[in-house]
Order: C-alpha cells, then sequence, then structure tokens
C-alpha cells in the first residue's frame, strides 16, 4: 500500500500526471480512429440484429465504463474515508462526472437500439434497465452531495457513504440478467465458457473499449490536475489577503 | 452507407459525439484556467515576497 501512497503527494502526483497526459491523450485518438473504422466499415452486421449491432460498439463500452468508473469512484471514496488522503476525494470527485457522462450515453445508446430491435425505447418491468436509470441518479446524487456542504471535508465524507452504500447497485446491475426475466440479453462477453461473439465483432468491441479507457483515463487526469491547480489558486489567495 | 436503420445508428454515434468531447473540452477549459490564475498569482506572492526582503 506504501507505493499507493506515494501517488497521494499532489506535487508528485501532478509531475507524473503531466507526463503521462500527452500520451494517453494520443492514445486516445488513435484508438477511438481504429476502433470506429472498424466499428463503422470494418466489421459485418449481425444475422438477426443487422446493422444495429454497430449501436453495441458504442453502447457495451459505455456500459462498461459506466459500472467500472463507479466501482474506481468508490475505492477512491474508501481510501479518502480511511486514510484521510485529499487526493483520493479529489480523484473520486472527478470519476462521477466521467462516469454520469458514460452512463448517459449507455442509456440513450441502448434505447437506440430498443426501439427496432424490441419495439420499445423503454421498458420499466425491465431490472437491467431500471438498475442502470438508478445508476445514473447515484452519479448524480454524488455529484450534487459535493455541491450540498461548503466544507470539503464534510462533502468528501458525505459523497464517500453516498459511493459505498451505492456500490450494492453493481452486482444488482451486473446480475440482473440471470436473477430476473429480462428484455436485456445475458452476458457474451465475460462469461463462463468464453464469449459467443464472432472474432470479427468481438476485435472491434476490444478495440473501442481500449478507446473508452484511454478516454476516461485521459479525463481524469486532467480533472484531478485542474482541481489540484485550483487548491493551489486557493492557498495563494489566501497568502496574498494575509502579506 | 446503406444501413438498415441508419438513422438509429447515427443518433447513438452522435449521441457519443456530442457527451465524450463535451466532457473532455470542460475538463481541459477548467484546468487550462486553473493554470493561468496559478501562475499569475504565483508571480504577485513572489513579488510581494520581493518587495518585503528589500523593505
Amino acid at each position: 500500500m506504501s507505493g499507493w501512497h506515494r501517488f497521494a503527494n499532489p506535487t508528485r502526483f501532478s509531475r507524473l500526471s503531466a507526463r503521462i497526459l500527452p500520451w494517453a491523450l494520443a492514445l486516445t485518438i488513435v484508438l477511438f480512429a481504429a476502433g470506429l473504422y472498424l466499428a463503422l466499415v470494418g466489421s459485418p452486421p449481425d444475422a438477426r440484429q443487422k446493422d444495429t449491432v454497430r449501436i453495441m460498439y458504442i453502447h457495451v463500452p459505455a456500459a462498461w465504463m459506466a459500472l467500472s468508473t463507479y466501482v474506481l469512484m468508490a475505492i477512491f471514496s474508501g481510501m479518502g474515508f480511511i486514510w484521510k488522503h485529499p487526493l483520493a476525494d479529489i480523484a473520486a470527485k472527478n470519476c462521477a462526472p466521467v462516469g454520469a457522462g458514460f452512463t448517459l450515453l449507455a442509456l440513450i445508446t441502448g434505447a437506440l437500439w430498443g426501439a427496432p430491435m424490441w419495439g420499445t425505447w423503454w421498458e420499466w418491468g425491465d431490472a437491467r434497465l431500471t438498475s442502470f436509470l438508478i445508476l445514473f441518479f447515484l452519479y448524480l446524487g454524488y455529484i450534487a452531495l459535493w455541491q450540498v456542504f461548503e466544507d470539503p471535508e464534510k462533502a468528501a465524507r458525505a459523497a464517500a457513504i453516498l459511493a459505498l452504500v451505492g456500490l450494492i447497485n453493481i452486482p444488482v446491475i451486473h446480475f440482473s440478467v440471470q436473477w430476473w426475466n429480462t428484455l436485456h440479453q445475458p452476458a457474451s462477453v465475460f462469461r463462463r465458457g468464453g464469449p459467443t461473439i464472432d472474432p470479427a465483432m468481438l476485435w472491434p468491441l476490444f478495440i473501442m473499449l481500449a478507446a473508452f479507457e484511454a478516454y476516461f483515463v485521459s479525463v481524469l487526469l486532467l480533472r484531478i490536475r485542474a482541481e489540484v491547480a485550483e487548491w493551489r489558486v486557493r492557498a495563494l489567495q489566501m497568502m496574498q489577503a494575509e502579506a | 452507407m446503406h444501413w438498415e436503420y441508419a438513422s438509429y445508428i447515427w443518433s447513438a454515434y452522435a449521441a457519443a459525439a456530442v457527451i465524450l468531447p463535451a466532457v473532455a473540452v470542460v475538463s481541459i477549459v477548467r484546468l487550462r484556467r486553473a493554470l493561468r490564475l496559478q501562475a499569475a498569482l504565483e508571480a504577485q506572492v513572489d513579488n510581494l515576497r520581493g518587495g518585503a526582503d528589500e523593505a
């Protein structure tokens, strides 16, 4: 754990992130260019879904990222809660808007796929759909909690509790397609027995997932650096006021 | 491209083309503004310190 603690130093983090950021941004652009080409041009239509399968190259990575970002946000929240590392709180705080963006994108693209394939944009009785909507509200609630408190320590603590309690929704989302009868199809990539998707569609999906991951790392580093700089600005303003 | 359900597909990609860059651009603008303000304040504080040392 001591390795992690080393990066809790904001100055060290800013220096390291400044070095990583250009590479992460370049990787994001390259992976999105390759992924979009394969998704829109280089992959075949599905036998049943026809060309709507192309929506999956956006929808599935967005949904995976929405879930993994929430888990990461809860881990950072837990670290901030236990070890009182301000940088862990900042990281958790800045995961939320990015995760909310992924969740919104997954909801929109899911509805756009559902309309032609299921004959409906939305189904309230579907456990996967409604639990995913709850995830979006959890992100919004978490963002709102940071705004409610003036004291950042209190805000971090309240938001961390919400993030950790909301973690219960993640297995509900994941297993909803097994626990209940849902319109949403069961897992077809990360499942026992291996993926059921043809490699011609699996590779574009993995490249798009890598592009979403690189995008997430880039934006999170940008946001944490901005927040650390804003802290420094507040400290300098106080120094000026005292002088 | 002659896809079946093309309007749904383009709408999905348009949603991604709005949401993902929007979050990134807001973050970049915020970072640039914070770094600019930080540099300006650091220069002012250095001047104040310099003035105090001379005095």
